[in-house]
């Protein structure tokens, strides 16, 4: 059997590297896909002798690796997100189950243990994304919404310990042995490969070739120095800092925002205890680490205490007295004279263009996953069928984020109908399904350079 | 003048990011019995307490390599860790070091970042 698919097929234009013609099947899998599978496997389904909860508890794959408060009142009461409401030992000190379920905000307990019920934190789940691209800084790495989120040795590779610890155990003794069992050194192997694998592995090259008017300014406005002065620290619409301005190994860099200073938070608005939250470090310095924003259209609320609902919310943030009176913002007004002060017209502008790279992402990483359901050597029909799910979920996104703005309506209208494919896809097998697959992929580039030129 | 705003600009946001060491998050650390903090292998030492001196914060500890002296300042954390009695680990400090203890000390050149103290309870 062999691999007889053109470029136009299933998508290589957007993934060219995963094509392969006239490539001989081969049943061995590669030693780092293999990892990555065991990492995938530990990732959602090991408990490490806890509670019940997973990796995938709060990263789920249906909902970009993170977790909203729509996709958290699809689940069932005994899913182990709820363990705070089912567990006795864990009823105290573990979680406030209304903010999770209302703000999916997760309990931490950054700065210590020693007073469970006063001393922590409610901070989102930020989505596993493009980490690849977004840890590495020239102070070492960057992990969790403060980028101090990793014991040991601060990595990613150590991130599943202090998240184990925090987030699993069966008792807030957290012993381990007892309330846990710590991952072993190649779980965290293959964790991390998982986690590294995860959506975007490059940083994209602004300005793109977009074809939407709105868009095309947003973009404009994104990477203008004196206007939305965005790229300096999201360079590329990454998470990292410009290297013409922060030097150019700088990398992923944390700034204090001011997100803490908004007014009518909504964790506030419930009435819950929500201590502030000091970021970096014990005690804090207010920082918080920048993420990518190529992935923050289907990824809201946002920032680190989902205190914004809407990616419109987000980039307006930039505008109120809460950022432009933060250090980061006085350094801004110091250095160019003003702040941030878009006006609501700039802001949809800006918008715009982050659902489109976000739909552009999500058009990619879909075309990936429908390459990676045939690759080169041989792989089981289950695992076939959930990257052909995980390709539904990419698009599904995709055409939410253009719709709810009512951007590229013929695109997002292609993107409906290759759903619909894709769905057929998964209920079918053998060559039906790869012709459903190969329809899907050419609906994908076509759906693709309705956005973006050639 | 937008030329002299900009490389004000690049100057001033270059003092604004934030390059210091991550901290890391060393809540959790607490919880990790002695030698299973990941990834530090190659920065810590684990060993049995042979002296110390309180006042000059010096921990002489005997280890697999040998014999070595190291020195605690403002920064350095204890945790003493009773996984091994299967109770609740907790922070601690200087004087929760006894001779013939039990510990690892994660350290950067001569500086301890923080000591794990094997409990005697």
């Amino acid at each position: 059997m062999h691999f007889a698919l053109g470029r136009k097929r299933i998508g290589a234009g957007l993934v060219a590297v995963i094509f392969v013609t006239g490539c001989p099947m081969t049943p061995t899998i590669p030693p780092e896909e293999d990892l990555i599978l065991t990492g995938e496997n530990i990732f959602f389904n090991e408990t490490f002798d806890g509670n019940g909860r997973t990796c995938g508890t709060c990263h789920r794959a249906e909902d970009n690796f993170a977790l909203s408060p729509n996709f958290i009142a699809t689940l069932p009461p005994d899913d182990a997100l709820f363990v705070s409401e089912t567990n006795p030992n864990l009823s105290d000190n573990f979680e406030n189950a209304r903010l999770i379920r209302e703000l999916a905000l997760i309990l931490e307990n950054q700065d210590g243990f020693d007073d469970l019920a006063n001393n922590f934190n409610l901070r989102g789940i930020p989505h596993t994304l493009a980490l690849r691209t977004s840890i590495d800084s020239a102070a070492g790495p960057q992990t969790g919404w403060s980028g101090d989120g990793s014991p040991g040795d601060g990595s990613l590779r150590s991130f599943a310990v202090g998240a184990v610890i925090q987030h699993f155990p069966l008792t807030t003794n957290r012993v381990a042995g007892v309330d846990f069992r710590l991952p072993t050194d190649d779980e965290l192997d293959a964790l991390e490969a998982f986690q590294l694998s995860l959506g975007r592995q490059d940083e994209l090259a602004l300005p793109l070739a977009l074809t939407g008017t709105l868009a095309s300014r947003g973009q404009e406005i994104f990477m203008d120095r004196t206007l939305g002065k965005c790229n300096a620290c999201h360079f590329n619409a990454g998470a990292n800092g410009d290297p013409g301005l922060f030097g150019p190994d700088a990398g992923n860099l944390n700034f204090n925002t001011g997100i803490e200073a908004l007014p009518d938070q909504p964790a506030d608005l419930t009435g819950e205890k929500v201590p502030n939250d000091d970021g970096l470090g014990t005690p804090g310095t207010g920082e918080f680490n920048t993420p990518p924003v190529v992935e923050a259209a289907d990824t809201g609320p946002f920032f680190h205490n989902n205190s914004v609902a809407t990616i419109e919310g987000a980039v307006a943030f930039y505008n109120g007295d809460a950022f432009n009176s933060s250090p980061a913002g006085l350094l801004i007004i110091g250095a160019t004279g003003d702040g941030i002060n878009l006006d609501a017209t700039q802001v949809a502008a800006v918008a715009a263009f982050l659902r489109v790279i976000n739909a552009l992402d999500n058009i990619r990483e879909s075309a990936t996953l429908l390459d990676r359901a045939y690759p080169a050597f041989t792989i089981t029909p289950e695992r076939q069928t959930r990257l052909l799910q995980r390709a539904t979920f990419e698009i599904d996104d995709a055409v939410e984020v253009l719709s709810d703005a009512n951007l590229h309506a013929v695109a997002a209208n292609n993107l409906s109908a290759t759903l619909i494919t894709l769905e057929k896809a998964i209920q079918s097998s053998g060559t039906s399904r790869r012709q459903h697959v190969d329809d899907a992929g050419s609906d994908l580039i076509r759906a693709r350079e309705r956005i973006i030129r050639p | 003048m937008k030329t002299i705003v900009i490389r004000a600009f690049v100057i001033l946001l270059a003092c604004v990011a934030t390059q210091q060491m991550a901290l890391s998050q060393k809540a959790t650390e607490v919880y990790i019995p002695i030698g299973s903090s990941p990834g530090v292998s190659s920065k810590s030492y684990v060993g049995t307490i042979k002296r110390l001196d309180y006042e000059t914060r010096s921990i002489e500890l005997d280890g697999p390599d040998g014999t070595k002296i190291i020195y605690a300042n403002d920064e350095t954390l204890y945790y003493l860790d009773r996984s091994s009695y299967g109770k609740k680990s907790a922070t601690g400090d200087m004087h929760d070091c006894k001779v013939g203890l039990l510990i690892e000390v994660l350290t950067d050149d001569d500086t301890i970042e923080w000591v794990k103290i094997k409990a005697d309870q």
